[in-house]
């Protein structure tokens, strides 16, 4: 069993919504996101597009992040998942110095969505997760999958170009998408084995 | 008088640095000028640069107990002493860059020996070690013991030195240019740091003048030549090859005044004194400039990075404080030693 991700880069809008529906669900403090969608240009004047690039962590088989973590704080789950545990976080930030995804980030401090004021309820309960001085990253919502419930960006995607389920498994439908589209990682070329698939890209 | 003068400011950094390392314990990294894009900054700095030092002095050490030079015997023991300062200094320097760093002893218990940061521990631990041994005089001055100790030390404080060429490999792999002499630069730039504190210090003692300039010399030179291999290695890169160029001119002049010193009085306390502060000074901008080449440019290739923007980083008065508060505990823990081993 392995989780992994296709996402389809012909259907992606770079709306956001991803982003956005990511930050409702891990209620992160302002200014950190654990999903981000990357805008760059293609081509050249007058056939010149923008495109859009969604990136969750790669939760990488071989992740660069895992190996230098002096405190084994950061650790592949039994299903694939490249996860942290906070109580064993030192704030040393080899990992994101590692990644070479950008997909980690520090908490520098944890800032509300509201300056000045007081955080709401909704941050109040949210951010009891996150300790300032520590090193957060996309858990590809591993509390809704323990629910059996889809990641929170997957569900939300307006033009539905993620599809999330089992790589290890042929039949499933990220398998056979990554398949017949020849789904390819971001930077395969790195050797990190990432469980994120990009296709028609 | 000038000894309590110096012992007195190292005390006030050095009590300095732990009010700031509590303020900044309960406030947090946001009182550094760091961020997402810039991760590293004074702090690795200051650790790179105070454990290249004790792992130069470590080496000089080790050399001497080898082969048993005993006309070099009294200036190992200071050197040791110093050494132990510069070890502390850099605990500390690690220490005030950690997000949590009540929690730093979860590196001991951690068990990933797939991580620099552990073998940088182990290290940095078992030089710290061997060095109260050899401090406490323990060790001969020669035999097995003093051999088996000398090569114990040589592996632990070459390890620690060659550890730190390792911490952007994973950068190098995600497209940066690698430095292809980096190993060999930072054996080099450890052995130049060490050796000038050590003159430094037989200065500063009014020890029995011996000519370190030539060593000096050929030093810089093993600086130098990595450095200009480098610079070849990316010719064709213009941005690489400027920041280079910056360097090796630093290191021709360092060259240029050690020769002169040499020529003009190589005995003279003052000319080896101000020789040394300026490689002391140059080993801290390379170590900086280590640090900083790997982050000042965006992680992720273009197109991709287009429109990303990394801040520039300027280091905050909180931590060029506990930086120079570290430069402090380094002179009171020398000092200490030399407090608690009237011998010296």
């Amino acid at each position: 069993m392995r989780y992994g991700m296709v996402i389809d880069l012909q259907k992606c809008t770079g709306c956001n919504s991803c982003t956005v529906a990511c930050r409702a669900e891990q209620g992160t403090p302002a200014g950190v996101h654990f999903h981000k969608v990357i805008k760059y240009e293609f081509g050249k004047y007058p056939n010149a597009k923008m495109k859009f690039l969604p990136m969750p962590c790669m939760h990488c088989q071989d992740p660069p992040c895992q190996k230098v973590c002096p405190t084994g704080a950061t650790f592949i789950h039994p299903e694939g998942l490249v996860l942290i545990d906070e109580n064993k976080c030192i704030g040393c930030r080899a990992c994101m110095v590692a990644c070479p995804y950008e997909s980690r980030q520090f908490l520098w401090e944890i800032k509300t969505y509201f300056l000045g004021t007081h955080p709401t309820p909704y941050e109040k309960i949210k951010q009891r997760g996150f300790e300032k001085g520590t090193v957060v990253k996309c858990n590809f919502c591993l509390q809704r999958l323990e629910q059996g419930r889809l990641p929170a960006c997957v569900t939300t995607c307006p033009s539905e170009a993620r599809t999330f389920g089992d790589i290890d498994d042929p039949e499933s439908e990220v398998s056979r998408l990554i398949v017949r589209h020849r789904g390819m990682p971001f930077r395969a070329e790195l050797g990190t084995e990432p469980s994120v698939y990009y296709m028609k890209g | 008088m000038w000894t309590w003068t110096v012992n007195l400011i190292a005390l006030l950094l050095s009590i300095l640095w732990v009010v700031m390392f509590l303020k900044q314990s309960q406030a947090g990294l946001i009182r550094t000028a760091l961020n997402d894009k810039f991760t590293w900054g004074l702090y690795v700095q200051a650790f790179f640069f105070f454990s290249a030092l004790a792992g130069g002095i470590l080496v000089f050490i080790s050399i001497v107990t080898l082969f048993e030079i005993d006309s070099l015997r009294k200036l190992a023991e200071i050197g040791s002493a110093v050494s132990l300062g510069c070890l502390v200094a850099a605990g500390m320097s690690l220490g005030s860059d950690l997000g949590k760093p009540f929690r730093g002893f979860k590196i001991a218990t951690g068990k990933n020996f797939a991580s620099p940061l552990t073998w940088d521990f182990i290290t940095l631990s078992i030089c710290g070690i061997l060095n109260l041994l050899f401090l406490s005089g323990i060790i001969p001055g020669r035999g097995a013991g003093a051999m088996i100790w000398a090569v114990l030390c040589l592996i632990a404080a070459l390890g620690f030195v060659m550890i730190h060429t390792l911490f952007f490999l994973s950068r190098v792999g995600a497209g940066f240019r690698s430095q292809p002499f980096l190993g060999l630069d930072t054996l080099a730039q450890s052995l130049w740091g060490g050796t000038a504190l050590i003159v430094l210090l037989a200065v500063v003692l009014k020890m029995e003048p011996f000519n370190m300039v030539r060593i000096l010399m050929i030093l810089t030179i093993f600086v130098l030549i990595p450095q200009a291999g480098s610079t070849i290695a990316t010719l064709t890169i213009k941005s690489r090859g400027a920041e280079y160029k910056k360097i090796i001119a630093m290191d021709a002049i360092l060259l240029l005044i050690l020769i002169l010193i040499q020529i003009g009085g190589p005995k003279n306390p003052v000319l080896l004194a101000i020789g040394s502060i300026l490689i002391l000074i140059a080993v801290f901008l390379e170590k900086s400039h280590l640090i900083r080449q790997y982050q000042t440019k965006p992680i992720l290739p273009l197109p991709y990075s287009r429109y990303e923007d990394i801040p520039p980083y300027s280091p905050t008065s909180y931590e060029w404080i506990m930086s120079l508060g570290s430069v402090g505990a380094c002179v009171l823990v020398t000092s200490i030693v030399f407090y608690l081993k009237p011998g010296l």
